[in-house]
């Protein structure tokens, strides 16, 4: 379930990078606006804080881009949304291997915890199974 | 100056010169790629070069033409775009390891759940087979325990068979005591009888004290002592009986003769004596009609008392010579014996004697008392 939001969530953010990405030609403060908000959630997503360089990176570029738009420095502003583009999607990429690797790790934990649980279970029903064939011994002697 | 420092002035002018040349052929060569640069390139040789390849393609060619690019910049010396392509490419790379990194986790996620699924499976087939098994358990333990209660009860009726069979043996003891007992054992066989009764008495403390082999075999030997005991007493306490029995008898009888007008009885030594006054006219041995009745009564209780001998005697009063009176008794004996033969007493019972005057039983020397004394008296003798 936890794996299914998480690609819920992935897909509904590429839908919400797809449309920046499509409408960068056209308006590149609307563009560098829509990537703030998406390094916000990106931020969200990083609970452990383990990409904050990749994200301070991230949000290096979009000081710079503002300060090119600022100057109206076109070619750097192209330049920089390409690097926060990547950049982005290179963090996104990260985070969702990070989740998976973290959903993985809690299955083979739980999958660890459950075969030994079972294991045990096992050892009882075979004791039980051991006792029950010395009562069953016990009770022949017995009929004799 | 010397020869040689000469030689070297006239060298110095060409070493500079092939200095010159080689720093000229150095400039002319290729520049060293930044950093950036050749980390990319190691990394795009790294362990994930082929996967990414095959299931990023679209990456993995966006990569590649960045790369170019920052190759191309790189050697027209631009080395802002060189960086730029190169961080690009460097970041599109990553993505693509790290998307393809996702995908291996993705499976052993998948892995790790078919484990979980199959562990829960397991778990749920261990926890169904230590049911069985609990239930198998429990259901083995009631029938041992029943086992052991029926054990127990069998134990307990065999015990209580056993003291059964003891109390037996000890009534049956008791019962032979109190039948020798009866039989006056303790009189006629008392080392018999004595024995059998300590025998018994340690038979019942041995059986109060629970210790019943020892009550049983005591109950035994006390047994074959009070048969032995009733074995020695029987025969004088037949005899015994037999007497009680006459005696019951006579004194029946007593009471039969105690109706008989003119009769009276009583018991002696020798049996039961009936005793008839007045049967015969003064020197007469015919018996007086009007005592019929009364001799018919006793010859009714002869032949109702076959068992018994009878004797009869006559008797006689004084007057007269002796032994016209004895002879006179013996006919009167002989006719009464003679009548109750005719009444169906049989002959050879019957014994007549005639005893004179010498036993009278009233004064001869009044009327009244000869005629009491001419009587005569039936003897039923003791067997």
């Amino acid at each position: 379930m936890r794996v299914l939001f998480s690609a819920l969530f992935c897909a509904l953010l590429l839908a919400s990078w797809a449309a920046p990405a499509m409408a960068k030609d056209k308006d590149p403060r609307a563009e560098l606006a829509r990537y703030n908000a998406v390094v916000v959630d990106l931020e969200k997503r990083d609970g452990d804080r383990r990409l904050s360089s990749e994200i301070g990176v991230l949000r290096g570029l979009l000081g710079e881009v503002q300060a090119y738009l600022n100057q109206e420095e076109e070619d750097l502003v192209k330049r920089g949304l390409d690097r926060i583009r990547v950049q982005t999607r290179l963090i996104d990429a990260l985070l969702a291997r990070d989740a998976a690797e973290k959903a993985a790790r809690l299955a083979h934990d739980q999958a660890d915890a459950r075969e030994v649980e079972a294991a045990a279970l096992r050892n009882k029903a075979h004791e039980r199974e051991q006792e029950l064939a010395g009562l069953e011994t016990e009770a022949k002697a017995g009929e004799k | 100056m010397s020869a040689r420092a000469e030689q070297g002035r006239r060298l110095r002018p060409r070493t500079w010169g092939l200095i010159l040349v080689t720093l000229m052929l150095a400039a002319c060569g290729p520049r060293p790629k930044p950093a950036e640069l050749v980390s990319y390139e190691q990394m795009r040789q790294g362990e994930h070069a082929e996967q990414v390849k095959q299931r990023f393609p679209k990456l993995f060619q966006e990569s590649d033409r960045q790369h170019k690019r920052a190759q191309e910049a790189h050697e027209d010396s631009d080395d802002a775009d060189a960086m730029h392509f190169t961080k690009l490419a460097t970041a599109t790379w990553r993505a693509a390891v790290a998307r393809s990194q996702r995908m291996d986790h993705e499976a052993s996620l998948r892995a790790a759940q078919n484990r979980l699924k199959i562990a829960e499976e397991g778990y749920v087939d261990a926890e169904r087979r230590l049911k069985a098994a609990d239930d198998a358990v429990a259901r083995q333990k009631r029938v041992i325990e029943m086992q052991k209660r029926l054990a127990e009860a069998e134990a307990a009726a065999m015990a209580n068979k056993r003291v059964a069979a003891v109390k037996q043996k000890v009534d049956a003891a008791a019962l032979s005591l109190k039948d020798a007992e009866n039989m006056n054992a303790a009189t006629h066989a008392p080392g018999e009888f004595n024995k059998a009764a300590a025998g018994l008495k340690m038979a019942l403390d041995s059986f109060t004290a629970k210790r019943y082999p020892e009550a049983g075999a005591a109950a035994d030997a006390a047994l074959v002592d009070a048969k032995a005991a009733i074995v020695a007493a029987k025969p004088k306490w037949e005899v015994e009986q037999a007497k009680l029995a006459v005696e019951a008898k006579f004194r029946k009888m007593l009471e039969v003769v105690a109706t008989i007008p003119g009769a009276e009885g009583r018991i002696e030594r020798r049996g039961l004596v009936v005793m008839m006054r007045g049967l015969f006219a003064a020197g007469k041995s015919d018996v007086s009609p009007e005592k019929y009745f009364a001799v018919d009564q006793v010859a009714k209780l002869s032949t109702d008392n076959a068992e018994f001998r009878l004797v009869v005697e006559g008797h006689t009063d004084n007057r007269g010579r002796a032994s016209r009176n004895l002879a006179l008794s013996e006919k009167r004996a002989q006719a009464v014996t003679n009548y109750l033969g005719g009444k169906g007493v049989a002959a050879g019972r019957m014994t007549a004697i005639g005893r004179g005057d010498e036993t009278p039983i009233a004064d001869n020397s009044k009327k009244d008392g000869r005629a009491q004394n001419r009587r005569v008296e039936v003897v039923y003798i003791r067997p």
